[in-house]
C-alpha cells in the first residue's frame, strides 16, 4: 500500500519520494554474494596452485638447470599470484557494494520510520477545517517540507550507493583473463557457430544452383546481405538458413561479430513488411550497433550483433524479392497480412525467438551478455520471448523500439520473467504513430471479432497488440532521446523507421544498455 | 664412455607432480562453481545495476582465467615428465654404449 506521503507528493505536486526508495528496496545483494564466493575461491585455490608452482620451481632448479623451464613455471606461479590479488581486490571492491547497499536499505527505513514519527507528532493525517485558511496553509507547509526533505534523504542515499558503485566499476575494469601471459589461451570458443555458418552457407550454395526458382531466388537473396556485412570489415556467420520454413517466407539470422568471441551479443528482430530475402539495411544497422556496442564498453570488449529474420513476419510478402508462392498466392497474400493486425504471431514468434536464444546462448562465451532489441511489431515478440523465458535463458535486457504494444498477459515489466523491470527499456519518439493508441484502433476496426476471439482463448482484453511499453504504468526505464527527424505534429510514419531508432543519440543510448553501461544513458526519471 | 647428463630426472619428476597438483587447484574453481552470467542480474538504481552485471562477468572471466592457468600447469607437467623420461632413456642408452 503506498505510503501517505506519496499522496501528499502527488497532491501538492512534489517528487515522490517512494519511487528512488523502491528503487533502492528492489535492489539486492545475491548477484553480487554469488561472484564473492567465486573470487574468494579464486584466491583460495588458486593461490594454493601458485604455492605449488613454487614449490615445483624449486625442484625443478636443482633437477635441471637449463633456464627455459624454470622461467616457465616461475611466469606461472607469477600469473596465479597476480589472479589470486585481482580475485582478492574484485572480492573487497564488491563486498564494500553489498555494504553501501545494506547501508541504503537502513538510511531508507529509518527515513520512513521517521516520517511517521513526525507525522504523527504534527499531527499531519488530520484534515483542516475547509474555512480555517490559516490552518489548511500551515498544514499544506508542513506537510511540504517533510516530503521534500525525505526525497532528498533518499536520494542522498542513492546518491551515496551509487558513488560506491562507480568506485566498484573501476576496480573491476581489467577482465581477468588479460593477466594470463602471452600463448596461454582460455578455453577456445566453441565451434557451434562456426560449424553451424559452414553448414548454412552449404545450405545456401546448393539453393542457388537449385532448379527450384524461389529456392534460388532466396539464396541469392540472403548471400547478398552476407555481401553487404562482409563489407563491414567483421566475421559474418549465417545462423539461420531456411529457405523453405514459416508457409515458404523462410527464415535467415545473420551475426555480424563473430558470437563465440563476443563480450556483448545483441539480436536485433524486426517488425512487419521485412523479409529475410531483403536484409540489407538490418545488417548494416547491425553492424552500427556492434560497433556502437563495443565503443560503449570496455577497451578491449567485443561486440556482435545478429539481424534475426526467424519468425513468420506480418506483411513479409510487400518486401519479398520473389514472386508470391504456394498454389493460391492470394489467400498466401491475405493469410500473412492478416498476421499484423493483433499480436498472435507475435507469440508464435517468441517461441521460435526463446529456441533461438537457447541454441546461440549453448554457442558464445558464459560470460557473453545477451540483448534482444525489437523493433516494431519485432518488439511484441521480444516482449512475449520475454514473458515466457526463464530467469536463467541468460537474457540481460530487453529493447522495445517503437512499440505497437507488449503482447498478451504483460500489464507491466515487472511481468517479464525472463529479465527484471529494471532490465527492461523503451524508446519511442513523440511523433512516431505506431505506439500511439490509433495502432490498436486501425486494427481494433479491422479485425472487431478479435477482441473476443483473444478474450476468449488468451482470457486478455488489453487490445489487439497489449499494454503499451512506454506508459509510465508500465515502469519499464523508457529512454528519453531526440528523434533524428524533425517532426511537425503531423502523423510521419519515417518517425517510425528502425534506422531512425538506431541512429543518433537512440543507436548510443540502445549500444550503452547493449554494452551494460546503465549509468550513461538517459531514462525518464521518477518512473 | 661414462655419461652424466647432469639433470636429476627425480626431482624433474617432482616438479611435474606438483604442477600436477597445481592445475588441480586452478581448475577446482571451474569445476565447484558454475556459470553466474546465465542467471545473475540485478534490480536498482543504474549504477548499481551496472557494477553488479560487471562483477557478475569479471567472476565468470576469472574462473574461465583460473581454469586457462590449470590446463596451462597441466601441459607443464606433461612436458616436465616426458622430458624425465627422455633424460632417462638417453642415460640408458649412453650407459649401454648405444
Amino acid at each position: 500500500m503506498a505510503h501517505v506521503t506519496s499522496q501528499w507528493a502527488n497532491r501538492y505536486g512534489l517528487p515522490d519520494p517512494a519511487l528512488p526508495a523502491d528503487d533502492l528496496r528492489r535492489a539486492d545483494a545475491a548477484a553480487l554474494r554469488a561472484a564473492v564466493v567465486r573470487w574468494e575461491a579464486v584466491d583460495l585455490f588458486v593461490g594454493q596452485g601458485g604455492d605449488r608452482a613454487r614449490n615445483a620451481l624449486a625442484a625443478l632448479q636443482q633437477g635441471w638447470s637449463t633456464p627455459q623451464a624454470s622461467q616457465a613455471v616461475a611466469a606461472l606461479a607469477r600469473t596465479g599470484d597476480r589472479l589470486a590479488d585481482s580475485a582478492r581486490a574484485a572480492a573487497q571492491a564488491v563486498v564494500s557494494l553489498a555494504g553501501a547497499l545494506e547501508g541504503a536499505h537502513r538510511d531508507v527505513e529509518r527515513v520512513y520510520a521517521q516520517a511517521e514519527a513526525a507525522i504523527t507528532a504534527q499531527q499531519l493525517r488530520r484534515e483542516p477545517i475547509a474555512t480555517n485558511v490559516a490552518e489548511i496553509a500551515t498544514i499544506a507547509a508542513e506537510r511540504r517540507a517533510l516530503v521534500s526533505g525525505m526525497h532528498a534523504e533518499v536520494r542522498s542515499a542513492e546518491a551515496r550507493l551509487e558513488a560506491v558503485a562507480l568506485s566498484t566499476t573501476h576496480t573491476l575494469a581489467v577482465d581477468p583473463r588479460d593477466l594470463l601471459p602471452p600463448g596461454v589461451a582460455t578455453q577456445p570458443p566453441n565451434p557451434g557457430a562456426r560449424d553451424l555458418d559452414a553448414r548454412n552457407r552449404a545450405a545456401l550454395a546448393a539453393d542457388r544452383s537449385s532448379a527450384d526458382g524461389r529456392h534460388a531466388l532466396f539464396a541469392r537473396a540472403v548471400q547478398r546481405a552476407l555481401d553487404e556485412a562482409a563489407a563491414h570489415g567483421q566475421v559474418v556467420q549465417l545462423l539461420t538458413y531456411d529457405a523453405d520454413s514459416l508457409d515458404g517466407h523462410g527464415a535467415a539470422a545473420i551475426a555480424v561479430g563473430d558470437i563465440a568471441h563476443a563480450d556483448t551479443v545483441s539480436v536485433l528482430v524486426p517488425g512487419v513488411g521485412n523479409s529475410p530475402t531483403d536484409m540489407s539495411d538490418a545488417v548494416r544497422l547491425s553492424a552500427d550497433l556492434a560497433a556502437a556496442t563495443a565503443r560503449s564498453g570496455p577497451a578491449d570488449a567485443t561486440s556482435a550483433a545478429i539481424a534475426w529474420f526467424g519468425y513468420d513476419i506480418p506483411l513479409s510478402w510487400t518486401a519479398d524479392q520473389r514472386p508470391i508462392g504456394g498454389r493460391n498466392p492470394v489467400a498466401e497474400i491475405i493469410a500473412n497480412s492478416v498476421l499484423a493486425i493483433d499480436a498472435s504471431a507475435a507469440v508464435s514468434g517468441a517461441a521460435r525467438l526463446g529456441a533461438f536464444t537457447r541454441e546461440m546462448r549453448a554457442m558464445i562465451a558464459p560470460s557473453a551478455t545477451v540483448t534482444l532489441i525489437g523493433h516494431s511489431y519485432g518488439s511484441t515478440v521480444v516482449s512475449q520471448a520475454a514473458r515466457t523465458m526463464p530467469p536463467e535463458a541468460g537474457i540481460d535486457d530487453i529493447v522495445l523500439l517503437g512499440s505497437p504494444g507488449a503482447g498478451y498477459h504483460v500489464a507491466t515489466a515487472h511481468d517479464y520473467t525472463a529479465v527484471p523491470a529494471d532490465h527492461v527499456y523503451t524508446v519511442a519518439f513523440p511523433g512516431d504513430p505506431i505506439p500511439n493508441d490509433i495502432t490498436d484502433l486501425i486494427a481494433e476496426l479491422a479485425n472487431p471479432a478479435g477482441i473476443i476471439a483473444r478474450a476468449l482463448a488468451m482470457g486478455d482484453r488489453t487490445g489487439p497488440f497489449g499494454t503499451d511499453p512506454n506508459a509510465p504504468s508500465f515502469d519499464a526505464q523508457a529512454i528519453m532521446v531526440p528523434s533524428g527527424i524533425s517532426w511537425n505534429g503531423g502523423v510521419d510514419l519515417g518517425q517510425h523507421a528502425l534506422d531512425n531508432y538506431l541512429s543518433g543519440p537512440s543507436l548510443q543510448a540502445v549500444a550503452a544498455v547493449a554494452a551494460g553501461r546503465y549509468s550513461v544513458v538517459p531514462v525518464r526519471r521518477e518512473r | 664412455m661414462a655419461c652424466d647428463l647432469e639433470v636429476d630426472t627425480d626431482r624433474m619428476r617432482k616438479a611435474s607432480a606438483l604442477l600436477v597438483l597445481a592445475a588441480e587447484c586452478d581448475g577446482i574453481v571451474e569445476r565447484r562453481y558454475g556459470c553466474l552470467s546465465a542467471a545473475g542480474r540485478a534490480d536498482g538504481p543504474p549504477g548499481f545495476r551496472e557494477a553488479a552485471r560487471l562483477a557478475i562477468v569479471r567472476a565468470d572471466q576469472c574462473m574461465a582465467a583460473a581454469s586457462a592457468l590449470a590446463s596451462h600447469a597441466g601441459r607443464l607437467a606433461d612436458f616436465l615428465r616426458t622430458a624425465a623420461d627422455s633424460f632417462d632413456r638417453a642415460e640408458q642408452l649412453c650407459a649401454a654404449g648405444g
